[in-house]
């Protein structure tokens, strides 16, 4: 922040002589109750006006002088502006920089006004990670203000091969986007084909990274994530060194990783600190999960209704005890009580934290106890509801969570449809849609297969270790 | 995905012939090897393993003769229009009909042993699994085909395994070298579909760094899958006897049921079996389909990809639907072998009017 004397500021601030400006910005903020333009002395022959919004700017920018120095008269007017930069703008520029809490200085008469930066955003302090807790690690993540993240990631990575490109994004609310990458070691080609895609977002606003997601992921987005998405500042900058981009957006804590492998949803924050065999063990039980979360309750239901064969006696006859009284098939029974499960966890999540606990108790066990007692559904498919539910909420990713909730579905019909051979055959259906996908033109399924697009001529170094020699300390 | 730049590693290409060799050798190859001869069942395989290594090292010799080709182009630019036309045209009937009588024989099997009352159009729908895989194109089948490796090997070799637990020895024939009566046999050339994996790389030439060496991987899944296919032949023979084995329709599947452990908490392991084994014949389809869709083109350079895979999933899911019985897929492979006969027979044809060539060019 830096301040200027009155005298030097004031003669840098003339403000270009022509028509139009300050009857454009009424014009353009008609009607609008918190829009400002205040006559605050005269320049030279004319009036000089400030006009900001006052729901965005900040006091602290510009002091005023009660006492008017001694000298030319306007220069008593403004005693002191604190902020970073100021430019001259016309007309679209001044109403863009008031809507983001700029001041626009000019007179009455003037067709270009000068711009100060008095923006004062509300936003949320640097907290701990809303979604992404860890035990070991870094303890603060992004939060909504652009400024804000793009400096918390700075002052991880201080590096000058960090660099970062900017746009915007909206015709009608236009939102600014970042995007960082890594020279020399992020690839080129991919940091082409993501401006490339930006240019081609045509959008009124935009109000989250998701969102944006789709818009840059192009037609191959239907069910999976394409890319990580994460407020953590640690973890992007290991993404980036480790040769991906991230595209951060004003107004959502949440960065985009691109491109995203199936993979790499299952890597919490921490296992990088961990020690190698605790994070291997830690993934493998996150797959175990994925898989059970899949296929258990299709295979509870091939197992008791398709191929009853296939069990055991005993487990089969166990099966067919708790089902006792129970008067709708296996597949209907299933169905029933995911569905009841999802609008529990889906209360759970959407009410407030201090009903959603009293909702989960009521949904879970009294609903669970009063359907097993009222022979809606057998004991034996609550524990299985049960582990269903318990297994997904270990999933890394909310998204990948919501697509693992809606996926059990599918292998469900599937098993109710082919039993055991339903199971396989939805597992392949999920393999070769996954290995048709493409995140921003690097295999989904990477490391399983040809790994990566070409771009240019050159391999997309998707993995690239820190495989440099290390560099001795001068002197 | 460019396919035109992708290049794919030695392990890929192994991957996909094992996936072949799964697809093939667990359901009726035993049949037919015990029909094969007498006695010395091992002569019969192993011969089958020498053919189909000579096969694929002639076929890797033909594809080195222009690297970046596909063996259509390859002969297109070889032998002209008519070498191409000799190739192609036996080689997509040759697969089209291998793919019928592999979906059909599998929804057949799966219809028989563990969903009986399941229809059959629903179990032929694996084709148009095999068809979505096919039409993302070579990238997409190596990468389904890692995964599927991943899960489909470790639970049918396992089960393979376990299969070993309840022998008895002295069922066994004398291991007699010079027992040579398979040489006869009509069943030990129909058995010679499962060692002509090969072919369907035809499509994949462009991909190899070394077309030369293209034989490698597929001399490597050979080997590794060799004690597989000893064990879908002796299994049965040592648990049945070499007469009552010789009437079973599927030898290795009626061992599968006979395995029991008290450990185990599943008891149909024919129904595991056969649904991990479903992975690899939706990766073979798919490698097929898309072999098929390339020698289309190749003849056919107008035809455009995605209504050409389109074509050739219906076709064979239609034609597949239109056998009518068990003893047709017997008798198809018996009638399809002089075709695939002549396709293991062309590419060192092929090799030496190349070299005649050369060499009337040299001395020209």
């Amino acid at each position: 922040m830096g301040g200027y004397r009155k005298r030097s500021i004031w003669h840098a601030l003339q403000p270009a002589p022509g028509p139009g400006l300050l009857a454009g910005l009424r014009g353009s903020f008609q009607d609008m109750a918190d829009f400002e333009s205040v006559r605050i002395g005269a320049a030279a022959s004319d009036e000089l006006y400030l006009c900001y919004l006052s729901t965005l700017v900040g006091s602290e920018h510009l002091l005023f002088s009660m006492e008017p120095a001694s000298g030319s008269e306007d220069a008593a007017l403004i005693e002191r502006y604190v902020g970073t930069k100021y430019t001259e703008g016309d007309l679209p520029a001044c109403v863009e920089a008031l809507c983001r809490g700029g001041t626009v200085l000019c007179t009455a008469a003037s067709a270009a006004g000068i711009v100060l930066e008095t923006g004062d955003w509300q936003q949320r302090g640097v907290q701990q990670p809303q979604t992404e807790n860890v035990i070991q690690g870094p303890m603060y993540a992004f939060n909504e203000c652009y400024r804000t993240n793009v400096a918390l990631l700075r002052q991880r990575m201080r590096t000058p091969k960090l660099k970062l490109w900017e746009t915007s994004v909206g015709q009608v609310t236009p939102v600014r986007a970042g995007v960082f990458y890594m020279q020399g070691i992020t690839d080129e080609g991919l940091v082409r084909r993501v401006q490339d895609q930006f240019s081609k977002i045509e959008i009124d606003g935009l109000q989250d990274t998701g969102e944006l997601l789709r818009l840059l992921g192009g037609r191959s987005i239907l069910l999976y994530p394409l890319a990580v998405t994460t407020e953590r500042p640690d973890r992007l900058a290991s993404s980036l060194l480790g040769g991906k981009l991230v595209i951060i957006m004003d107004g959502t804590p949440l960065a985009i990783v691109a491109p995203g492998a199936f993979a790499d949803f299952w890597e919490a924050a921490e296992d990088r600190y961990l020690t190698p065999v605790i994070a291997i063990f830690l993934r493998m039980l996150r797959f175990m999960a994925l898989i059970i979360n899949l296929f258990l309750p299709g295979f509870y239901v091939a197992i008791s209704s398709v191929n009853i064969d296939v069990n055991r006696l005993e487990i089969s006859l166990a099966a067919a005890g708790s089902r006792e009284g129970v008067p709708y098939p296996v597949l209907v029974e299933a169905l029933l009580i995911l569905f009841l499960l999802d609008c529990i966890v889906e209360a759970g999540v959407r009410l407030p934290r201090t009903i959603s606990a009293t909702v989960t108790m009521v949904g879970g066990v009294v609903l669970g106890q009063a359907i097993i007692q009222a022979n809606i559904v057998s004991n034996l498919l609550v524990i299985v509801a049960a582990t269903t539910a318990l297994t997904n909420f270990i999933v890394v990713d909310y998204q990948m969570g919501l697509v693992q909730r809606v996926l059990k579905y599918f292998v469900l019909i599937g098993a109710g449809v082919l039993g055991i051979l339903g199971l396989v055959v939805c597992f392949a259906v999920l393999v070769v849609f996954l290995s048709r996908l493409e995140s921003f033109g690097v295999a989904y399924l990477t490391p399983a297969g040809p790994r990566a697009r070409t771009y240019a001529g050159d391999i997309l170094p998707r993995f690239k270790r820190r495989s440099r020699a290390p560099k001795g300390r001068a002197g | 995905m460019n396919d035109a730049a992708l290049r794919l590693s030695s392990t890929q290409f192994f991957i996909l012939i094992l996936a072949v060799f799964g697809a093939t050798s667990y359901f009726l190859y035993p049949y037919l090897v015990l029909h094969s001869t007498e006695g010395s069942y091992w002569m019969p395989i192993l011969t089958g393993v020498l053919v189909g290594v000579l096969g694929a090292k002639t076929f890797s010799g033909l594809m080195a003769l222009h690297p970046g080709l596909d063996a259509f182009a390859v002969l297109r630019r070889t032998l002209g229009l008519p070498g191409l036309l000799l190739f192609a045209l036996p080689f997509a009937w040759h697969v089209w009909r291998a793919m019928v009588m592999i979906a059909r024989a599998h929804a057949e099997i799966i219809s028989m042993t563990i969903l009986h009352a399941t229809p059959l159009w629903a179990l032929h729908c694996i084709v148009f699994v095999a068809m979505f895989l096919a039409a993302g194109g070579i990238a997409s089948i190596v990468r389904a085909a890692a995964v599927f490796i991943v899960v489909g090997i470790p639970v049918t070799v396992g089960l393979t395994l376990l299969g070993f637990s309840d022998l008895d020895f002295t069922l066994h024939e004398p291991w007699d070298p010079g027992h040579l009566s398979f040489l006869d046999s009509r069943a030990f050339y129909s058995s010679s579909y499962v060692w002509v994996g090969f072919l369907y790389l035809s499509s994949c030439g462009q991909h190899a760094r070394r077309p030369d060496r293209l034989w490698l991987p597929y001399t490597a899944a050979a080997a590794c899958f060799l004690p597989v296919m000893f064990g879908t032949v002796y299994l049965p023979v040592l648990t049945f006897g070499p007469a009552f084995s010789k009437v079973l329709a599927f030898p290795f599947l009626t061992k599968m049921d006979s395995i029991s452990h008290y450990w185990l908490i599943v008891e149909n392991l024919t129904a595991v079996f056969i649904s991990a084994a479903i992975l690899f014949v939706i990766l073979t389809l798919s490698l097929m389909m898309h072999s098929l869709v390339a020698a289309l083109r190749a003849i056919l350079p107008f035809l455009p990809a995605r209504p050409a895979y389109a074509i050739v999933g219906i076709g064979t899911y239609v034609s597949a639907l239109l056998i009518p019985s068990w003893d047709w897929i017997e008798k198809g492979v018996w009638l399809e072998t002089p075709v695939r006969l002549y396709l293991l027979a062309l590419p060192p044809l092929v090799l030496l009017l190349a070299r005649l060539a050369k060499g009337r060019g040299a001395r020209a």
